[in-house]
């Protein structure tokens, strides 16, 4: 089955995490594989992280796996000079 | 204003200061003021800027800041020189920085095109390898970062503070994640996660702490005595009181052992308050004064203290009028109540006056640049002087006051002063000086730009006034009113137009600029000794002092800061130009019927009285009915608040509520010698 990825935004600050986190939801509540593509990713603050941690850790609760396709270094540096595990693969 | 575009434009002014202040503190670095202490206030206002950019997405810019972090701590740490080169490549990063925060302000989010230079200059005169290295002398550092709660609101996000600290070594990080609630409950703009970070680096205290320090306002923290017996030493960054909802940050000192070190405890208030937060300021090569400039001030809390304390006068005053009233009191009592009103009125009148107030630095510290720029490209020596940095000015005064200073400053050391080798043929130091001085005198302040150049160079400006049909032909040079030409639009004397200046595009707008302020400009020169720029500027553009004039069945106010005498008897006499002139003090004055150039109509058939009045390009004379009387008037703009009037700067509301227009001298002077033949002065012949 073909999933479209859900492509996480160049910019993921407070402003937008309100609607990152409505994306998040809806994905979670459907039946289907989890597929977040982070190569656009440029920033993301505390807010956003703390969102996409909320999720992860939520997907796992609920046996979700959740794909990251392609993170970039930002987003991949960010979760290890913050010690965020968010399910990348690798550390941290 | 959303809280985004509140926060927004609170980061860019913040951002505005922090690079004045690190202007200011390169520039004295230049000066020899070989003083760590300018070093490192450079390098907190570079970090401050780094966090709120990044805050705020312009992680372009925070990129920048971080490199420019990178290039002074090699400064700092005596690993690169400090030079001409370096102070230039400082200069030109808070030229970028402040354009691109302009750039922001206006909405546009992207690096200028010039980024890419500025960072290849930087780069150039720095090694490509900026991370310091772990080595042998590296210590291990705890530093602990709560959750920042509500403070994530106010830009307190420690990711970026762990960024930071990630360059300056190896850094293992623990993220304590147990407070964050599910997605669905999640405050998005609240901070629930805490780390606790390990850092093993070679660089020092100051560099950790530079580090973090943003995180609660606080940025500067002394080190504290070496104390080998308190492994546990702890120095405690402490809510900063101007921020609210703010965590507390806590950093340890190094220990050869991170397990020895017990955990951090947290003091808040603990600290003093910032101590490099600047004052607000105006930018005449940034934001100039005016229209960009800041529309916020910082107060200080016993001002609103002061100003509460008044209101709280005015509430009695007002229920003592109430009570007379209620019990038909006598007018005694009437009268004690209003005399009380006036008191208050007038104490209250001072304290918002006070809370307007800036000191005259605000806008100087702007100037060594200025002098700086010009020096360098034009190969002069100069030095600037400022003396009554202290003085206090109206905030909006200040504001309009930067333009015409910069301009002034520089005029003086590109065109006064002369180049060192002809000073020195001349038997004056290479080095010239340019000295700013600024002192309150009753209600006004005087500030003196003066040069100790060449002076102005009275035949030269002769000439171009004959070419130019402003001074007569048969006028002699030492007859000059030098204050006329050099003031005309579009004069200058300078034979080469130096891109700095020399257009003759300024002074009149000068100016007219301290003319809209209700200030004074005047100008003296001797030749070969220099020249001196006087400026009289009101206090406060608020209120203002007024005379009372009745012209017709009109009452004006006159300011009366331009006001210089009066006299019932003038000769007025014609030029063949059709313009009325008359004598005041041996000097040929123009005369200005008011009545006829503002439409009323004169109570007398001849002018009674005439009025002397200093404009921007002379005295005028002006013809009114009547004098009645001096107050405060409280300034009202009639552009914004009705259409702009030829001759009238403002309206003000007199006590009887009618509305009276405040005289524009200048303007009125323009008029009438542009048209001669508005006046209705051939009675007087």
């Amino acid at each position: 089955m073909s999933v479209s990825p859900l492509v996480l935004n160049n910019d993921l600050r407070m402003a937008h995490c309100g609607a990152l986190r409505e994306q998040l939801v809806a994905a979670l509540a459907q039946k289907v594989p989890i597929v977040l593509d982070a190569h656009r990713v440029r920033f993301v603050d505390l807010a956003t992280l703390q969102v996409l941690l909320a999720f992860t850790r939520q997907a796992a609760k609920a046996r979700r796996p959740v794909d990251w396709h392609d993170v970039s270094p930002v987003l991949r540096e960010l979760s290890v000079s913050t010690g965020v595990a968010l399910g990348f693969g690798g550390s941290p | 204003m959303s809280i985004d575009a509140a926060l927004l434009a609170t980061f860019l002014e913040e951002c505005q200061e922090h690079l004045e202040t690190m202007e200011a503190a390169v520039l004295s670095l230049l000066q020899g003021e070989d003083d760590a202490e300018l070093m490192n206030l450079t390098f907190r206002a570079a970090h401050s800027i780094k966090g709120s950019a990044a805050t705020f997405g312009l992680s372009y810019l925070a990129d920048l800041t971080h490199d420019v972090e990178t290039f002074l701590d090699r400064r700092r740490k005596g690993e690169r020189e400090l030079n001409a080169d370096t102070v230039d490549a400082m200069l030109a990063a808070v030229d970028f920085m402040s354009r691109q925060l302009s750039f922001a302000a206006e909405g546009r989010d992207e690096p200028l095109p010039d980024l890419a230079n500025l960072v290849s200059l930087l780069a150039r005169l720095d090694e490509p390898a900026m991370a310091p290295t772990v080595g042998a002398s590296c210590q291990t550092w705890t530093i602990s970062f709560p959750a920042t709660g509500d403070g994530l609101l106010m830009g307190e996000d420690p990711t970026l503070a762990l960024k930071a600290l990630s360059n300056l070594g190896r850094l293992d990080v623990e993220c304590n994640a147990d407070a964050l609630p599910t997605l669905e409950s999640l405050d998005l703009s609240h901070g629930y996660l805490s780390f606790e970070a390990t850092l093993e680096t070679s660089a020092d205290r100051d560099a950790v702490e530079e580090a973090i320090a943003w995180l609660d306002g606080a940025s500067c923290v002394a080190p504290p005595p070496p104390q080998p017996a308190m492994p546990s030493d702890v120095i405690i960054i402490g809510d900063a009181p101007a921020m609210p909802s703010l965590a507390p940050v806590s950093v340890m000192t190094p220990s050869m052992s991170t397990g020895s070190m017990a955990p951090n405890s947290m003091a808040p208030n603990s600290m003093a308050p910032n101590s490099m937060a600047p004052g607000r300021s105006l930018m005449p090569s940034r934001p100039p004064g005016g229209g960009s400039g800041s529309n916020s001030i910082r107060v200080s809390v016993d001002k609103l203290d002061a100003l509460m304390n008044m209101v709280g006068e005015l509430v009695i005053t007002h229920s003592m009028l109430s009570d007379a009233r209620r019990r038909d009191a006598a007018v005694e009592a009437f009268d004690a109540a209003l005399e009380r009103l006036d008191t208050d009125t007038r104490a209250l009148q001072d304290t918002v006056m006070r809370i307007r107030m800036l000191p005259f630095r605000h806008v100087a510290q702007r100037l060594p640049r200025v002098v700086r720029d010009v020096v360098k490209a034009r190969g002069k020596e100069a030095e600037l002087v400022v003396e009554g940095e202290d003085t206090e000015l109206d905030k909006r005064v200040l504001e309009g006051l930067a333009d015409p200073l910069t301009h002034i400053v520089r005029n003086a050391v590109d065109h006064g002063l002369e180049p060192p080798d002809e000073r020195e043929r001349q038997g004056k130091s290479r080095c010239g000086v340019v000295t700013l001085r600024a002192r309150q005198v009753g209600g006004h302040v005087d500030v003196t730009i003066t040069d100790d150049g060449r002076g102005v160079n009275r035949a030269a400006l002769l000439r171009k006034g004959i070419e130019r049909g402003i001074v007569a032909p048969d006028t002699s040079k030492d007859d000059l009113d030098i204050k006329a030409v050099m003031f005309a639009p579009g004069l200058s004397t300078a034979t080469e137009v130096t891109g700095i200046s020399g257009r003759g595009v300024g002074m009149d707008v000068v100016a007219r600029n301290v003319e809209a302020l209700g200030g004074v400009i005047s100008i003296d020169s001797e030749p070969g000794s220099g020249t001196s720029v006087h400026l009289r500027l009101p206090l406060t553009t608020a209120i203002m002092e007024g005379q009372l004039i009745r012209v017709g069945d009109e009452t004006y106010v006159l300011p009366l800061q331009t006001m210089l005498e009066t006299t019932s008897t003038a000769d007025v006499q014609r030029l063949p130009s059709g313009q009325r002139v008359c004598t005041f003090r041996d000097d040929i004055t123009p005369v200005v019927c008011v009545s006829a150039l503002l439409g009323t109509e004169s109570r007398h058939p001849t002018p009674s009285l005439f009025v002397f009045a200093e404009s921007a390009t002379g005295v005028v004379a002006l013809c009114v009915d009547e004098m009645l009387g001096q107050q405060q008037v409280v300034v009202k703009d009639l552009e914004a608040n009705y259409r702009e009037i030829p001759g009238i700067a403002a309206a003000t509301i007199l006590g009887n509520g009618d509305v009276a227009m405040i005289l524009d001298v200048d303007q009125l002077f323009t008029m009438t010698v542009g048209h001669p033949s508005l006046d209705n002065l051939e009675a007087a012949e």
